[in-house]
């Protein structure tokens, strides 16, 4: 039975910011940190949303399209 | 010659260099003159060209003398959104931090083959940075102002292509529409605008947004504007990585082809919230003169909007991340602090993101067997006060700034052709525009429609903010 992937309801963007800002070696200052926090929340609410989507469990279909061989 | 001119639609004043009544010239020097008056009130100009648009005026008035063709858009001004290369100018895209890249080397694609349909570049247009933006504000070059009134946002982020075409100082503009940025500041500014399908205008030699979801295309004052313009810049180039090599499309000689045959609907579900009275009163104006009644759901427009929420946070993010590590206080903070939650996310997301724009993409294609063209809203409202933040949806506050595009970015998600046509709101007497949505491809029927609205009344109405003569 295939099961649909679930995005946890749970999302502590405080502290997701706090683990992930030194991983990709972003320095985060006390004026942008509380925008910071609310927009991962904005992020998280729409994964929530894209990840409600009933999509075919056996397939990766991804919307961009590698050409080989094409130049560019 | 009269000021007046300048409110004439570019195919008027291609038409009066072709007849001899004008020279280019002439009509150049007119619109130099009135950018001079206007600009400094709508700050839409950040760069003029005015040396070489005098030079190609003299040159293109001496060839029609010798008997040459100039062109259809002969004499014809036109002005860019400052992401597009000019030669000999640094690319701003609307940033501080690009003042150190070198000068462009050559122009954008797209102005090139507006310069050989006789059309003549006038200078750049003020964006919001990076074009991460809806409302035309800008912490480095100043906002840009709604000629229909000046303390209210122009729209973006091509804010300066919105402005400047409405307010009759670029007859023709080019923007970039990533998630809305052609049709909010259509919208806002009262014209018409052009956001074709996903792949057809190529970006060579423009700065990128969101390689997923980037568009070029044009602003204008009347749809056969639309349709000259597009008609030149319709063509496959190789450098641009998603463009499609497809026939071009002769949509001028489509226009006039009317609606009786067109299956048009209202867009519902998603597109039909009671919370946006000024855009569900417009949608219905437009379905009252295409006597349209049938509603449609467009089935995954939340989430594919999510999707391309999270596809331009992490694209944008990952282009600019060395310049978010290393001098994070060189943006504007608006765009800066998307940019910086936008490079935390998981990749899961991203992915989850593209498959389900693919997931959509499908549901739609399949409604398209049943209905030719869509009508939705453009903006949920029209133009908000300069530095006014916060906009109700479904009665929770939300950030004013990523929701202008509410109703643009499930279009542009998947690519979709949309011409923004311009309404009037009643009581605030305002412009505030309308999606007019069809397949992939399908740009003839986005105009056909446009056309047969203007006919109707809908026409690009004279901005109240502003001196016209």
């Amino acid at each position: 039975m295939p099961q649909k992937p679930e995005c946890p309801e749970h999302f502590d963007a405080e502290a997701y910011l706090d683990f992930m800002a030194p991983i990709v070696g972003l320095s985060i200052d006390e004026v942008s940190r509380p925008e910071v926090i609310k927009l991962l929340q904005t992020a998280h609410n729409m994964a929530s949303i894209v990840y409600s989507v009933p999509l075919d469990d056996t397939a990766i279909d991804l919307a961009p399209v590698f050409v080989p061989g094409r130049k560019t | 010659m009269k000021p007046a001119i300048c409110f004439h639609s570019a195919e008027e004043l291609a038409r009066s260099v072709h007849k001899g009544v004008h020279n280019a010239a002439d009509i150049i020097e007119t619109f130099i003159q009135r950018i001079e008056v206007t600009n400094s009130s709508l700050n839409a100009y950040t760069h003029l060209t005015i040396e070489w648009a005098r030079e190609k005026a003299r040159a293109l008035d001496q060839c029609r003398k010798q008997g040459g063709e100039p062109g259809p858009l002969a004499g014809v001004p036109f002005a860019v959104k400052n992401l597009f290369d000019v030669e000999g100018e640094i690319t701003l895209a609307g940033s501080e931090i690009n003042l150190e890249n070198p000068a462009a080397q050559q122009d954008a694609l797209l102005i090139q083959r507006l310069e050989r349909a006789g059309a003549i570049l006038l200078g750049s247009l003020n964006m919001g940075e990076y074009a991460y933006d809806f409302t035309g504000e800008n912490a480095h070059f100043g906002n840009c102002h709604n000629p229909w009134n000046l303390g209210h946002m122009s729209g973006g982020s091509s804010s300066g292509s919105g402005a400047a075409t409405a307010a009759g100082i670029a007859p023709i503009s080019l923007g970039s529409d990533t998630n809305g940025s052609i049709r909010v500041p259509s919208s806002l500014c009262g014209i018409f605008g052009l956001k074709p399908t996903y792949g057809c205008l190529p970006r060579s030699g423009s700065y990128p947004f969101c390689d997923s979801l980037d568009h070029l295309g044009p602003m204008a004052r009347t749809t056969r504007d639309l349709a000259l313009s597009f008609d030149a810049l319709q063509g496959f180039d190789a450098e641009d990585h998603a463009c499609v090599d497809k026939p071009k499309l002769h949509t001028l000689d489509e226009l006039d082809k009317g609606i009786d045959n067109l299956r048009i609907a209202r867009a519902g579900g998603y597109f039909i919230n009671r919370d946006f009275p000024q855009a569900m009163a417009a949608v219905e104006r437009v379905c009252d003169l295409l006597d349209v009644t049938e509603v449609l759901d467009i089935p995954g427009a939340e989430a594919g909007r999510s999707a391309a929420f999270l596809i331009t946070n992490m694209e944008s993010s990952s282009l600019h991340l060395p310049r978010l590590q290393n001098r994070p206080q060189d943006y504007d903070p608006d765009t800066r602090d998307r940019f910086l939650a936008g490079a935390m996310l998981p990749a899961a997301w991203y992915l989850r993101a593209q498959r389900v724009r693919h997931w959509y993409h499908q549901q739609v294609l399949a409604l398209f067997e049943h209905v030719d063209v869509l009508i939705a809203p453009a903006t949920p409202c029209t133009a908000p006060r300069i530095g006014e933040k916060i906009l109700s949806i479904n009665g929770q506050p939300q950030p004013l700034r990523p929701n202008l595009g509410y109703f643009t970015q499930p279009i542009s998600a998947i690519g979709l052709p949309v011409c923004a046509v311009p309404t009037i709101d009643e009581e605030s007497g305002m412009p505030i525009g309308v999606q007019v949505i069809a397949a992939p491809w399908r740009e003839d029927l986005c105009l056909r429609v446009a056309t047969h609205l203007e006919s109707q009344g809908l026409q690009a109405p004279l901005p109240t903010g502003i001196a016209i003569d």
